[in-house]
């Protein structure tokens, strides 16, 4: 009892402590209730495939073969009652007459995987994401699949909430500044695709979480001395995020930039530097080895069986100068679309002149962006002038995470070319949620970009209008788009 | 002291208006694209919006000899609208184009009918024939079928066929009864005490216990009222960083003025690129 209150009492203490952010804190979860409440099932992100790897988790106790996609009666049920198509909703039942189709999930149904069906990637995806997602389906195990379902959605929330509370953090590092730090928080909660990732099945979520967790252990790396303790929790979080999805892989060469920089700067010399790396390596291997070995014995690969994509012959021998005018032109397009308005699978696409009027803010937050590291590289490095802005004074810490930034990006371009054009057998299409997990960087940058155009004195209003600004934007694309898409 | 105190009350009341405001411009804003234009008071009871997507075919084109009509079923009184999903192929069509709505295949008597011009229609969109509702369309038969008598090759729209298949009609065309249907949706006109329980009520459809009605009439105004909250306390802490109160209110209504006038320009954008709705007779 002792124990609980202690806690209890922290938690208070915490709480008052900082009560917009307890606020905001409170805020997002009652979002993501709401958004994870209003989209109805199967409508997040290949929402259907994820949540059969929690499924057979759950029903099998083991984790499912990689390449085969079982099905179950109940899998069977659910998808009659939503559609025959399981990704776009046709419902079959009026909405008006509540509770017809319910019933039909409330009879003895076999929820037994069996029957396999078709060869699909999320199986070979790592298992941590799922491992918790079974967790929660095993707490509700006798009851029926919708309270299964949305009980899945709702407690696995808290890992967008910490995505936020991180993003907060990262923040207040970087500029000092508690209004600053509340716009980058509010930005990236109320970006309304993110809420839409947050509020639905995806192991997204989970390598959202670790990225931006490494990114908060980066910084704290580079503003304090390195110690074993930090390379320990730079390692799990690194784990974290590979033991969620493949992609993080590329976590590691910033693992390796963070004590490079350290390095570089003498905060540490070349046998502590490789000291600490060996360590954070050394938790990486042991926690996610056993994955990577399991699957190179079982699947000749070490991130599993990769499906055979469909071959496109369209890019195939694109030049590097067509290629790059494609990447430039057309896929910029594509990932903004779906950074700022495509919703899932859903055709559901907000009005031009949202996109545009986005579209051109981004323009002008990177132009602002340029100058802002052309003229603070210029006072620091050239003039070097001492100075307490600390826009200025921690130019490294932006340039790192710019570095984040353009790591993950370049490594998704030669996913893209690799995959697109090398060896044309699967279009990648880069999506903007594959740019969540450095979505708090961007909207650093984002402010950063458009507060360079106004004079110092008007950077809180700035800060002010942005947050109602992405609050308001979240609120119609509910009110809007999502809303009127499902139920009108 | 008294003069600190007064200008941090100040500011915390010019917080609080502004936070309320904000947070009633947000309300008016959400709940307005709601129940607005299209959807204000109307219940639809199909759910062919949900299959629609860019591979459906169209029909052919709506010219000369060339009708194209559905036959549908009225569950409810009050019918008063009917949709259509409309491909120009897509060029720029400009011909006239009549809708008729009609009890039967067979009847000569139009009960609604209503003529508009082609290059209102944008490619792949809806427009909805809006109409005085039909008091006693409860379970009725109805027809409805479009014609273009000035259109030729080239210069013609099309509707789209169903990639499903209604059981309470069939597609017309030229006169004749086929196998196929067309995309389209039904609405009737309701009250918003009416609409916000259908509302409510689709909102449960397909969800556990715990987002039935009764949770929605809890978590949608709690949902505001946690909005509200953390709008007045940023609203507060931004006041707090400026010099007087004054600075503050200033700085306030400046945001508030922006913000209501880049809705109302947003909002007029839509409603200039969405001509929609054709008020039949």
């Amino acid at each position: 009892m002792k124990i609980i209150r202690k806690i209890l009492i922290l938690i208070w203490q915490k709480i008052t402590s900082n009560k917009l952010l307890s606020i905001l804190l409170f805020l997002i979860i009652i979002k993501g209730v709401v958004w994870a409440g209003l989209v109805p099932v199967w409508q997040g992100w290949d929402e259907n495939y994820h949540y059969k790897y929690i499924e057979y988790i759950a029903e099998k106790n083991t984790l499912p073969p990689q390449d085969k996609l079982f099905t179950s009666q109940e899998d069977q049920i659910v998808n009659k009652l939503i559609s025959n198509a399981p990704i776009r909703q046709t419902p079959k039942f009026s909405q008006t007459q509540t509770g017809i189709g319910e019933n039909l999930l409330n009879q003895n149904i076999n929820r037994a995987p069996a029957s396999p069906i078709t060869a699909f990637s999320a199986q070979s995806y790592p298992p941590l994401y799922y491992l918790m997602g079974a967790g929660i389906y095993k707490i509700f195990y006798s009851t029926n699949f919708l309270v299964r379902f949305f009980a899945i959605r709702i407690l696995l929330i808290f890992l967008g909430i910490l995505t936020v509370w991180l993003s907060y953090k990262i923040a207040f590092e970087v500029s000092e500044n508690k209004l600053f730090s509340f716009t980058v928080a509010t930005l990236v909660s109320f970006q309304p695709l993110f809420t839409l990732m947050s509020s639905t099945i995806n192991n997204d979520n989970l390598l959202n979480l670790a990225f931006v967790w490494l990114t908060y252990l980066g910084i704290r790396e580079l503003k304090s001395q390195s110690s074993t303790k930090s390379a320990l929790w730079i390692g799990i979080a690194t784990s974290l995020g590979i033991l969620a999805k493949p992609q993080a892989a590329i976590m590691i060469p910033i693992l390796i930039f963070i004590y490079l920089i350290n390095f570089v700067r003498k905060r540490n010399n070349f046998k502590n530097s490789l000291k600490y790396l060996a360590i954070a390596l050394g938790i990486i291997f042991l926690t996610t080895g056993w994955w990577l070995i399991r699957n190179k014995i079982i699947y000749h690969g070490w991130f599993g069986y990769q499906a055979s994509g469909t071959t496109d012959t369209q890019f195939a021998h694109l030049s590097i100068w067509e290629y790059l005018k494609f990447i430039y032109g057309t896929r910029l397009r594509f990932v903004l679309g779906y950074f700022w308005a495509q919703f899932a699978w859903t055709n559901n696409v907000v009005d031009n002149i949202y996109q545009n009027s986005l579209n051109w803010l981004v323009k002008l937050s990177f132009v602002g962006t340029i100058i802002y590291f052309v003229t603070s590289l210029y006072k620091k490095c050239v003039k070097k002038i001492k100075t307490n802005n600390p826009f200025i004074k921690n130019l490294y810490l932006y340039i790192f995470l710019a570095a984040n930034l353009i790591i993950l990006d370049l490594f998704y371009v030669y996913l893209f070319y690799n995959r697109l054009v090398t060896t044309a057998k699967y279009i990648f299409p880069a999506q903007g949620r594959y740019y969540f997990p450095v979505l708090g960087i961007l909207a650093i940058f984002f402010i950063i970009g458009i507060q360079t155009w106004l004079p110092k004195k008007y950077h809180p209003s700035l800060y002010l209008f942005l947050s109602l600004g992405i609050i308001f934007y979240n609120f119609i694309c509910l009110f809007q788009y999502i809303i009127p898409r499902y139920y009108l | 002291m008294i003069k600190k105190i007064d200008s941090q009350f100040s500011k915390k009341i010019i917080a609080i208006i502004f936070g309320t405001l904000f947070s009633i411009f947000l309300l008016i804003i959400s709940l307005g694209f709601l129940f607005n234009n299209d959807y204000l008071q109307f219940n639809q009871i199909n759910g062919f919006s949900r299959s629609v997507e860019r591979k459906k075919p169209a029909l052919g084109e709506i010219r000369g000899l060339n009708t194209f009509g559905q036959t549908f079923h009225a569950d409810n009184n009050n019918l008063a609208q009917i949709s259509v999903l409309f491909a120009t192929y897509p060029r720029l069509n400009n011909q006239e184009i009549i809708f008729h709505l009609r009890e039967s295949t067979s009847s000569k008597i139009d009960l609604r009918s209503g003529n508009f011009n082609a290059q209102n229609i944008h490619d792949m969109a809806f427009i909805n024939f809006r109409f005085k509702p039909i008091l006693d369309s409860a379970n009725k038969d109805y027809y409805f079928y479009l014609e273009s008598p000035t259109s030729f090759p080239g210069n013609a729209v099309s509707t789209l066929k169903l990639d499903a298949n209604y059981e309470n009609g069939n597609l017309i065309l030229k006169g004749k009864k086929t196998n196929l249907d067309m995309v389209f949706k039904i609405y009737y006109k309701e009250n918003y005490g009416q609409f916000t329980n259908t509302l409510l009520n689709r909102f449960s459809q397909l969800k556990p216990f715990f987002f039935k009605k009764i949770s929605w009439l809890i978590l949608l105004p709690l949902y505001f009222l946690a909005t509200l909250a953390f709008i007045f306390a940023l609203t507060w802490k931004f006041a707090r960083q400026q010099k007087n109160w004054f600075q503050a209110l200033i700085k306030l209504s400046t945001i508030l003025v922006i913000m209501i006038s880049a809705a109302f320009l947003v909002y007029y954008n839509i409603e200039l690129m969405n001509l929609r709705v054709v008020n039949l007779h």
